[in-house]
C-alpha cells in the first residue's frame, strides 16, 4: 500500500510548479493531490461526488494549505476541517504569502499546526520543506483518524 | 408646559409652598416677559430643571418644610457645562436656620445667590435676568461641546475608515504583488540551474540580472509593508532590555558573526520603554545597515553601548563605516533616500525610514553623528523603564 498522499490545496499554478519540484527535492515522496480551491479541499476530504473513490483519494497524511483561494478560503476550510468527525485531527501547514498578524492568529485560534510564510525563491523552499519533512515525517507520530 | 427649547432653556421654575406666594412670583415674571412655571415640590421642580430652565426660583419657606437635599443632590449631579443658578427668597430680619441651610445645601455645590425679604420687584428681575444670561451661555457652551464630540466622532469613523483601507490595500500588495514576483524569481532560478549550459556568457548574465532584480523587488515590497505596519500613531510599550535584543539580533544574523563583522557590546544597558517587534526592527536595520557601508575588504567592526540619564537612555551603535557627510545626514531617515556612497550597497532606501517611524511610535528620537571616512554613530532615545 502506498504511504498517505499530501494534499496541496494551491490556486496559483506557477506555486504549485514550484511546490511539485520542490516536494521532490525535498525528498517528500508521498503522493501528491491538489485541490485548486477551497470548496475542492473540502469536497475531497468529505469524499464527495468526483472523490468518491477512497482508494483512489485517500485520507491525507498532511495538509500545505493555502489562505487566498477561491470559493472558500485557507481559514474557512481550516474552520471545516477542525469540526468534521473524521478528519478534525489531520495535520494542517498553512503556507502562505501572508505575514499579517490577524491571519498567524486566525489560522491558530482555527487549530493549524503550523504557519509558514512562503519562501521567495525554489533554494528557500525546498529547505524549508526539508525542515517540514525531517520534523512532520520523519519525527512526528500521527494520530489515527478520530470519530469516522 | 412649553415645549419650545429655547424657551425652556429661559423659563423660571418656581417652588413656592404657600399658593399665593408662588402665584403673585409667576404672575409678577410673566408681566416683565419671563416664562415662568410653577413646581408643586422640590422632586418636580428637579424634574421640570432637568427638562431646562433658566434658573430656579426657590421660597425660604420651601426648604423649612423639608430640608433641600433633593435640589442639592439634583445641583451636584450637573454635568461639567452645566451651573445652573438657583435664587432662594429669604424671610428679612434674623438669619434663619432655612437660609443658613440653604447656603450649606446649594452654596457649595451651586449657583446660588440669595434675595432678602422684603425686596422691590424689580431687585428679583435683574437677578433673574443675570442669572438667565448666565444660564443661556451654558447652553452655548453644551451645544458647542455636543457639536465638537459629534465632529470628533465623524473624523474619527473617516479616519478609522481610511486606515483600514490602507490596511486592505497592503494585504493586497502583499498576496497579489509579490505572488508574480515570486514566480519570477523561481522561473530564473530554473532557468540558471538547468539551462545554463544552453546559454553563452552574456545569456546567463542576462538571466542573472533578472533574478537580481525581482530579488530586489521583491524586498522592495517588502520593505514598503514593513513601513506601512508601523502606520499606527502609537504603540504599546513596556520594559525591555535592549541587550538582550541585541543580542537575539546579532544571532539571527550571519553577516552580523565572526569572521564576517566584529561587534561588540560595552554594557551596562539599562532598560528602556519599548516595543518588542518595533525595537527589534530597529536594532536589525542599523546593524545591517552598518555592517554593509564599509570600504570594500574591511572587515566591519562595530561598538553598541548605552548612555542613560534618569529619564532617558541613549543606545549607540558606532561603525568604521564609510562615513556620512552632514549635508546627508538628515536625508537618509527620509522613504527612499539613499547616501551618496550607497550605489554599489544592496539596499532599498527604506531602512532608515522604518528606524525613525518605528522609534517615533515608541515615543523616541532617532539620530546620526558622523564625517566621511571617520565612520557613524547612529543613536536611538528611548525612555527609560
Amino acid at each position: 500500500m502506498s504511504p498517505n498522499p499530501i494534499l496541496v490545496v494551491e490556486d496559483n499554478p506557477d506555486d504549485l510548479f514550484f511546490m511539485k519540484r520542490s516536494l521532490a527535492a525535498a525528498g517528500l515522496s508521498n503522493p501528491l493531490q491538489v485541490a485548486e480551491d477551497g470548496q475542492t479541499a473540502i469536497d475531497y476530504l468529505s469524499g464527495e461526488g468526483a472523490f468518491s473513490d477512497r482508494s483512489q483519494f485517500p485520507i491525507p497524511l498532511l495538509i500545505f494549505l493555502d489562505l487566498k483561494l477561491p470559493r472558500k478560503d485557507g481559514h474557512e476550510v481550516l474552520s471545516w476541517i477542525r469540526a468534521q468527525p473524521g478528519v478534525r485531527t489531520l495535520v494542517v501547514i498553512m503556507l502562505t504569502t501572508s505575514r499579517e498578524s490577524r491571519d498567524i492568529t486566525r489560522a491558530y485560534e482555527l487549530g493549524c499546526n503550523a504557519y509558514i510564510v512562503k519562501p521567495a525563491t525554489p533554494p528557500e523552499l525546498v529547505e524549508t520543506l526539508r525542515a517540514l519533512k525531517s520534523f512532520w515525517l520523519d519525527r512526528n507520530a500521527f494520530p489515527e483518524p478520530v470519530g469516522l | 408646559m412649553n415645549s419650545n427649547p429655547t424657551k425652556v432653556h429661559e423659563r423660571v421654575v418656581i417652588l413656592a409652598p404657600t399658593g399665593s406666594d408662588a402665584f403673585n412670583a409667576a404672575n409678577l415674571l410673566q408681566e416683565h416677559g419671563f416664562d415662568a412655571v410653577l413646581a408643586q415640590d422640590q422632586a418636580s421642580l428637579c424634574a421640570l430643571a432637568a427638562e431646562g430652565a433658566g434658573a430656579l426660583l426657590v421660597a425660604e419657606e420651601a426648604l423649612s418644610l423639608s430640608p433641600g437635599s433633593l435640589i442639592a443632590s439634583f445641583l451636584t449631579d450637573q454635568p461639567s457645562w452645566s451651573d445652573l443658578p438657583i435664587v432662594v427668597v429669604t424671610s428679612g430680619g434674623d438669619v434663619t436656620q432655612a437660609s443658613l441651610r440653604a447656603i450649606k445645601d446649594f452654596g457649595e455645590t451651586g449657583n446660588l445667590t440669595l434675595l432678602e425679604r422684603p425686596f422691590r420687584a424689580i431687585t428679583l428681575i435683574s437677578a433673574l435676568q443675570v442669572a438667565i444670561r448666565a444660564r443661556h451661555r451654558q447652553y452655548q457652551v453644551r451645544d458647542m461641546m455636543n457639536n465638537l464630540e459629534s465632529l470628533v466622532r465623524e473624523r474619527t469613523r473617516r479616519l478609522e475608515e481610511t486606515i483600514a483601507e490602507l490596511e486592505a490595500f497592503s494585504y493586497t500588495v502583499s498576496h497579489d504583488l509579490r505572488a508574480p514576483l515570486r514566480a519570477m524569481q523561481g522561473y530564473s532560478h530554473y532557468l540558471v540551474e538547468e539551462y545554463s549550459n544552453k546559454l553563452d556568457e552574456q545569456g546567463v548574465d542576462f538571466l542573472e540580472r533578472i533574478k537580481s532584480n525581482s530579488h530586489r523587488l521583491d524586498r522592495l515590497v517588502q520593505d514598503i509593508l514593513t513601513f506601512s505596519r508601523f502606520a499606527k500613531e502609537t504603540v504599546d510599550t513596556r520594559p525591555l532590555d535592549p541587550e538582550s535584543l541585541i543580542r537575539q539580533t546579532l544571532h539571527c544574523y550571519s553577516d552580523l558573526q565572526p569572521p564576517q563583522a566584529q561587534i561588540t557590546l560595552r554594557p551596562p544597558f539599562a532598560s528602556v520603554l519599548g516595543h518588542e517587534a518595533y525595537l527589534t526592527q530597529c536594532i536589525s536595520n542599523l546593524l545591517t545597515n552598518a555592517v554593509k557601508f564599509v570600504e570594500p575588504g574591511k572587515t566591519p567592526s562595530i561598538t553598541i553601548w548605552a548612555e542613560s540619564t534618569p529619564e532617558k537612555v541613549r543606545l549607540h551603535f558606532q561603525d568604521n563605516g564609510v562615513g556620512i557627510d552632514e549635508t546627508h545626514q538628515k536625508r537618509i531617515f527620509r522613504m527612499f533616500e539613499r547616501g551618496p556612497n550607497s550605489q554599489r550597497v544592496d539596499g532599498t532606501g527604506i531602512g532608515l525610514a522604518i528606524v525613525q517611524r518605528a522609534v517615533e511610535r515608541m515615543g523616541g528620537t532617532v539620530g546620526v553623528e558622523s564625517s566621511p571616512g571617520k565612520g557613524s554613530t547612529f543613536w536611538i532615545e528611548l525612555k527609560k523603564a
